[in-house]
């Protein structure tokens, strides 16, 4: 099963790595992207990152799970025990190596997810217009009106106990409502442009013509605003886990190993200190990549020659 | 005279908003036969790229043509036909390029991409061959090198050569009708006359007729062989170019030609045809026209004028046609009085 997931999402990596080669190509986009420190090295961290997390039960000292001995609770960090033990003894490093690896695969699952339907349902409402597009926009308005955060609880409470696959769900089908309106507004002004009418006056169908010129320039964006996306994923699936609403425990995951270090943290810091660091790590990776991203791939800044 | 090959019958393409309706075309006949360049021209707002999109029934929302009218093209009647029906003709029997070769062009695909969906979309033609149609249709419209430009994106092409690409794409599957609206608007002077050059050129090869949309006499005098003068969603005028030029009836045609910029004249402020487009949601009473002609008289406040002969195809809605005498008493038209006192 686990094997699966990871198979899925190295597949997606690469698949979102040929769509951004496509839409870059010939425009100049990576040396406008490697033009930003910042970005480059939030690149090399998340990639760092990835390596991380796919390769942990290599990387791990310990098994994440196991209580190592009773008198190894709340251990200081040190040299066999680099991240030092928590309130149970466990291994706080081999616990952030596959949080990390659980939280990722979580926060780009439910991204993909979140785009999928975001793009489909704010293409559809853009491109058919009308009473429709008036009815699918007030739908996604009140939704958005609620604060993420809230809805989260809300279902999760609901939904429990929470299994990976479930929380997953929930991030992704909660989180597609601002790309739906990111696409809808882009798809608004792509369907007046000539080359959609164009288009219909060489008589394609509305179908070809979503395909063929609408997707293709919605992308970059979308591109983008999912890639600060999965810094918000991933943020709010350790806001959950750290309030007991997420992955359950003794899984590890980035919010629960923090959210169980939190008791201690007068006598035990490195127990919570590990996984903070190793979360603003990611969510500040993901949100510079994408602003690195947002500049090259900004369509105004397309050379013609 | 032998079967037009279409037939545009009192034409009326309405928008229906809140603020009211826009009748933007307004009861608009012509035809034209096989093998004939027509020219539109009229000002920005007269309704004359209104006109080229109702042929084609690519009106959006809130507009719409007026169950009245009639357009009849190669023996059907468009405007009765179902949606896909009307879409098998589109690009295939009658095809349009536009004014902006670099926003109708899509940027995300290759020239010889998009040239080659044209054809995939009408039939079952295999990928491959579709590229081989389309490099040779970069070829036919002077592209040079087809196969390597084939494989460039729009932004890597000139604006000159965009427009071929354009006009490949519109002449892909032989349509018996091309739309070209303001087809070198966009393009510099010199690129102007090859385009059109180009264009004329392709109509007679493939036997094609074209209807030219356009502001600039000066194109429609080089290519059109009748024009129709469009003012306020109505034709004013229609003559054969020679005669049009030569004795052009109606006020609006008189002054803008009167606003045509002359080469090797003495320069002098062009002249202006005072006021604007009046606004298609309440076009005047009486002659559309009549707050802008010198020659205005009371009749022209209270009487529409209808399309009167004036010689041998020939048509001009204005009175100076039965009060001839009229036109020796030139006087300010009302807007320039407006518009001095405001």
């Amino acid at each position: 099963m686990l094997a699966l997931r990871w198979l899925s999402a190295a597949a997606l990596i690469a698949a979102l790595c040929v769509a951004l080669w496509r839409f870059a190509r010939g425009r100049g986009a990576f040396a406008r992207y490697a033009a930003h420190p910042s970005a480059v090295i939030a690149l090399a961290a998340l990639i760092v990152l990835y390596v991380i997390a796919a390769f942990a039960p290599w990387l791990a000292t310990h098994d994440p799970i196991a209580i190592l001995a009773q008198a190894l609770v709340n251990h200081p960090p040190s040299r066999e025990l680099l991240f030092g033990t928590d309130y149970a003894g466990r291994d706080v490093f081999s616990r952030v190596l596959y949080g990390t690896r659980i939280s990722l695969t979580i926060a780009l699952l439910a991204t993909v997810i979140s785009v999928i339907i975001g793009t489909a349902y704010g293409a559809t409402a853009g491109f058919m217009g009308g009473t429709l597009d008036a009815v699918m926009m007030r739908f996604v308005d009140a939704f958005l009106a609620i604060p993420r955060i809230v809805l989260l609880i809300a279902i999760g409470t609901l939904w429990s106990p929470l299994g990976m696959t479930s929380l997953i769900l929930i991030l992704g089908l909660t989180a597609w409502f601002p790309t739906s309106r990111l696409v809808r507004a882009e798809v608004l002004s792509i369907k007046e442009r000539d080359m959609v009418a164009a288009a219909r006056a060489l008589g394609a169908r509305d179908l070809a013509i979503v395909r063929r010129h609408v997707l293709p320039n919605v992308m970059t964006p979308v591109i983008v605003a999912a890639t600060l996306g999965v810094a918000g994923v991933i943020i709010n699936e350790a806001a959950l886990s750290y309030l007991g609403i997420g992955i359950p425990d003794p899984t590890p995951s980035l919010g629960n190993i923090i959210r169980e270090g939190t008791p201690y943290i007068a006598t035990a810091w490195w127990v919570a200190l590990f996984p903070g660091i190793a979360l603003v790590v990611t969510a500040l990776a993901y949100n510079l990549a994408g602003d690195g991203l947002r500049d090259a791939m900004d369509p105004r800044q397309v050379d013609h020659t | 005279m032998t079967e037009p090959l279409l037939s545009v019958r009192d034409l009326r393409t309405y928008f229906r908003t809140s603020a009211g309706v826009a009748r933007a075309v307004d009861g608009v006949s012509f035809d034209i036969a096989p093998n004939e360049t027509v020219g539109v021209v009229g000002e920005s707002g007269c309704g004359k790229s209104v006109t080229s999109l109702s042929l084609l029934r690519l009106i959006q929302r809130p507009g719409s043509i007026e169950p009245e009218s009639r357009i009849d093209f190669e023996g059907t009647n468009l405007l009765a036909l179902d949606d896909e029906s009307m879409r098998k003709i589109r690009g295939n029997r009658i095809a349009m390029i536009f004014q902006e070769p670099m926003t109708a062009l899509n940027p995300v695909f290759t020239v010889g991409a998009q040239l080659a969906e044209v054809p995939r979309v009408h039939s079952n033609i295999s990928r491959h061959d579709a590229w081989a149609r389309a490099v040779e249709m970069l070829g036919i419209v002077g592209i040079p090198d087809p196969a390597e430009r084939a494989k460039s994106y729009p932004h890597q092409l000139s604006g000159g050569m965009r427009q071929r690409v354009m006009i490949g794409m519109a002449l892909m599957l032989s349509p018996s009708l091309l739309i070209a609206d303001e087809p070198t608007t966009a393009l510099d002077v010199t690129i102007q006359a090859q385009i059109l050059e180009l264009l004329e050129e392709l109509r007679v090869q493939k036997a094609m007729s074209m209807l030219l949309i356009t502001h600039d006499l000066g194109v429609v005098a080089e290519s059109t062989s009748r024009v129709i003068v469009m003012y306020a969603g109505e034709i004013v005028e229609q003559a054969g170019v020679r005669e049009l030029f030569a004795k052009p009836h109606h006020p609006y045609t008189e002054g803008l030609m009167a606003a045509m910029p002359r080469a090797g004249t003495k320069r002098e402020r062009l002249a202006v045809i005072p006021g604007a487009v009046p606004s298609p949601y309440d076009w005047p009473a009486g002659c559309r026209f009549h707050a802008r002609c010198p020659y205005a008289w009371e009749r022209c406040e209270r009487e529409h004028p209808p399309l009167y002969q004036i010689g041998e195809g020939h048509v001009s809605r204005c009175h100076l046609a039965v009060e001839p005498e009229r036109r020796n008493t030139p006087h300010v038209p009302l807007a320039a009085r407006v518009g001095a006192g405001a």
